[in-house]
């Protein structure tokens, strides 16, 4: 009976303590804020998808890959936020144009059982420079889509989960682009 | 609608460009449409889907 209570409370406390952590994580500033409110006001209209790096050059302003991250992190945790998010996923978003090749690349390579592309490999592949492909492999392993693997071969990564070494079908442009300019009129990423 | 309907359509008057990448192979790819039409494709071999029915 004297056990009860403390239970509870220690449940209670608990809920609290991850509620508290979740909020924290999901966070945005000010500045942060303003490139979401570009992106939900503009995802959908003429089949937008637009990246959240796209946003961050359209709205202007000094941004870093932390407010990347940090926008990518919320909608992660937020997908009620627009449609574009539940269809076809926080990640379509989040990752830059050589981020998705790099992707691809190891995504291959993992599906088909294949030692992981050299960092050589990849800048060939991807038509990137051995400092945007370091970047965008630090980014992937960030976001929780690439994980390390002394096994690879390679740059020593893997897919962190299966749904990212079978990404493709309908509707799922994960690791997609479309970088339009309307020029004299809108910049945007598609579907 | 996809983005090549918008390019036939209610783009037709602008010029266009779209940076992309080859699903089967991750190659880049750099088209510019003008009046609805390609004027430029790299590589020249990329196939590109402008839809139909």
């Amino acid at each position: 009976m004297r056990r009860q209570p403390r239970a509870r409370l220690a449940g209670l406390w608990l809920a609290c303590w991850a509620a508290a952590s979740v909020a924290s994580a999901a966070e945005l500033t000010p500045k942060q804020q303003k490139v979401l409110d570009y992106l939900v006001a503009n995802w959908g209209q003429d089949t937008a998808v637009t990246g959240i790096d796209l946003g961050m050059e359209i709205v202007g302003g000094d941004y870093s890959p932390d407010d990347r991250y940090a926008l990518a992190a919320y909608l992660r945790e937020h997908p009620e936020v627009h449609r574009v998010i539940r269809m076809f996923g926080w990640e379509t978003v989040a990752l830059t144009p050589d981020e998705k090749l790099i992707a691809r690349q190891l995504s291959w390579a993992d599906r088909e059982g294949r030692p992981s592309p050299t960092a050589a490999e990849l800048a060939r592949a991807v038509g990137a420079s051995p400092q945007a492909v370091a970047e965008g492999l630090q980014m992937l392993e960030r976001f929780g889509i690439i994980r390390p693997d002394a096994g690879a071969g390679g740059v020593g990564y893997r897919m962190a989960k299966q749904a990212y070494v079978d990404w493709e079908g309908a509707m799922r442009i994960t690791f997609m682009y479309h970088r339009v300019n309307v020029h004299g009129l809108k910049r945007l990423d598609t579907y | 609608m996809d983005f090549i309907a918008l390019v036939n359509a209610k783009w037709s008057d602008r010029k266009v460009t779209v940076e992309d990448a080859s699903q089967y192979s991750g190659e880049r790819i750099h088209l510019v449409f003008e009046n609805g039409q390609v004027k430029e494709l790299d590589p020249p071999a990329s196939k590109v889907f402008l839809g139909g029915g």
